[in-house]
């Protein structure tokens, strides 16, 4: 953490801290304000009454793959740009055409990507005479009730853990895939809007997962080399995935018990220096990062990147990092560098004087 | 009792323990709420709003899905604030700089020129980058976290936090407080 991201935080946390807590009125329990719980179908229900809805789910052609060139052109990955229209333009977008109407809105899936790090999908509404809405009345008020979730072959719900990014007339929905140990195919993206743009109604979709094109077309890249640098970091890189839209690297940092020894010294000078007094008996040990960059054969190297978060494994440094950025091109090969490990260290910054020497 | 068994309680209608399970984060939720609308009534409003919503749908709470609690209740209250803000007045770009004058009696708990200046350069952003240098750094959720949090890709959280962080370089460079923000780089992933 460098001293402004320190700053940040103190001054978060002084501006936080100097505001009075109001008295809050516990919903169901004070007279005055009685609220009543909603009903919510589980999954199991849910899944039966979308079968049965009244909403019609219009299926408009069966599931393709963009074939060829000239489709990449009209890919509407062309908009977001990086990995996904790398994507798509080398044909991996799919093009389900689903479509559903409730209160004069239609909600279409134009086009979905599907590899093993990523599930995209982009959202069209249309109001009743075809013309297309901003996307982003998909983010309304109550958006967060929406339910997103990427099901497993069996219906299961794996995640529903889904991020967007909007533009003007396309609502991109995504999740990310392989962070977890034992994570199932997904077979299905199932949405459904319950409000869009302040209109309430159900938008229910199933869409299909289809990822054997571009499974094919991943590679992984067991690494499994271990390097420990002077400062008694030990880095384990343990693979690279190269999928059509993401490369993934996937390491592991640690410290050497050697450099654990030194670092509690530090983290002796940093008691009562810290905005968080807990936390700084740990900052020397988890605040570092790393940077990398691709060498190409001829010696040229793409922008390096600062690998910034990690999941801890423990409070020691001990992190377990997962990284996508936009893909390697294919065919062409890169040699990963790992160039540069930043740490905080302690430092005095104390000043000792004399106020009556001031005064002189 | 742990959480889980405060969230099967309130489920059977149990309103002592929704008000156990909500009484750990109300401070820090509220306070939460406070830095990404700096209005003590509306942040009170977001908080309340949320509580109200998170108790009508706390059947939604299922640990096969594996969410936090903390992390669903503050996704409510993120996204009743940022609504509240978006509701109050215009984005305010960070070009457009607040007067010295607008300062609020708040603002000057902070005594140091640098955290002053890193201040009102949050207050100054769109509230959307605004609430993930919150959620970041005053609440200290991961990246991927607040991406569930504020329904946005993990790539959209780190272009904000991008954002932000330079904007708050800019800031301090305009007075002439250095800053290795800039310097350093960071991330362009988006």
């Amino acid at each position: 953490m460098t001293n402004e991201e320190r700053q940040i935080r103190e001054a978060l946390t002084k501006v936080a801290e100097a505001v009075e807590i109001p008295e809050f009125q516990m919903p169901g329990k004070d007279s005055s304000s009685q609220v009543a719980r909603l009903p919510f179908f589980r999954q199991k229900k849910w899944k039966s009454i979308a079968i049965a809805s009244a909403v019609v789910v219009t299926l408009l052609t069966s599931m393709q793959v963009s074939p060829s060139f000239a489709a990449y052109v009209q890919s509407i990955f062309e908009q977001y740009g990086g990995g996904l229209q790398q994507a798509a333009r080398q044909g991996f977008s799919e093009s389900p055409n689903l479509s559903v109407t409730d209160q004069g809105l239609t909600l279409e899936v134009k086009e979905v990507i599907a590899d093993p790090v990523q599930v995209t999908a982009a959202l069209v509404i249309k109001q009743s005479d075809g013309k297309v809405l901003n996307s982003e009345l998909l983010l309304g008020e109550n958006s967060h009730l929406n339910e997103i979730e990427l099901l497993d072959g069996n219906g299961e719900v794996m995640s529903s853990g889904w991020g967007a990014s909007f533009d003007k007339t396309v609502g991109f929905i995504g999740f990310t895939l392989g962070r977890k140990e034992q994570e199932p195919i997904p077979k299905t993206l199932s949405i459904h809007f319950k409000e869009i743009g302040g209109t309430k109604g159900s938008w229910k979709l199933q869409v299909p997962i289809t990822m054997a094109k571009t499974a094919a077309a991943t590679t992984e890249l067991p690494v499994n080399q271990t390097h420990t640098t002077k400062q008694g970091l030990k880095l384990t890189v343990h693979k690279l995935i190269n999928t059509p839209t993401t490369t993934r690297i996937q390491l592991e940092t640690q410290w050497t018990d050697s450099a654990k020894k030194q670092i509690e010294q530090e983290a002796r000078k940093l008691a009562g220096k810290t905005a968080a007094p807990d936390y700084a008996p740990f900052v020397p040990y988890q605040q570092y990062s790393l940077t990398y960059h691709y060498e190409a054969a001829d010696g040229s190297k793409r922008e390096a990147e600062k690998l910034e978060f990690a999941n801890s494994i423990d409070r020691y440094g001990h992190f377990r990092w997962i990284w996508d950025y936009d893909p390697l091109e294919k065919g062409k090969p890169v040699t990963l560098v790992i160039d540069s490990l930043y740490r905080a260290e302690p430092y005095d910054m104390s000043v000792t004087f004399n106020p009556a020497e001031l005064s002189k | 009792m742990d959480e889980w068994e405060l969230i099967a309680k309130c489920q059977e209608d149990e309103p002592e323990a929704f008000e156990q399970l909500v009484k750990p984060y109300l401070a820090m939720a509220y306070r939460t709420a406070y830095l990404i609308i700096h209005d003590k009534h509306l942040a009170q409003d977001a908080v309340q709003e949320g509580l109200i919503e998170a108790y009508q749908h706390i059947d939604r709470l299922d640990p096969k899905r594996g969410v936090a609690f903390r992390n669903w209740l503050y996704r409510i209250i993120t996204f009743r604030a940022l609504n509240l803000v978006r509701k109050q007045k215009p984005v305010v770009e960070y070009e457009e700089l607040i007067p010295e004058e607008a300062l609020t009696p708040l603002d000057n708990v902070i005594q140091r020129e640098e955290q002053q200046q890193i201040w009102q350069a949050i207050r100054s952003m769109k509230a959307e980058h605004r609430a993930v240098i919150i959620l970041y750094y005053y609440e200290g959720f991961s990246v991927s976290e607040i991406a569930k949090i504020t329904g946005s890709f993990e790539g959209t959280v780190k272009s904000r936090m991008h954002k932000a962080r330079k904007l708050i370089a800019q800031q301090l460079d305009k007075d002439c407080i250095p800053s290795d923000f800039l310097r350093e780089g960071a991330m362009t992933h988006d």
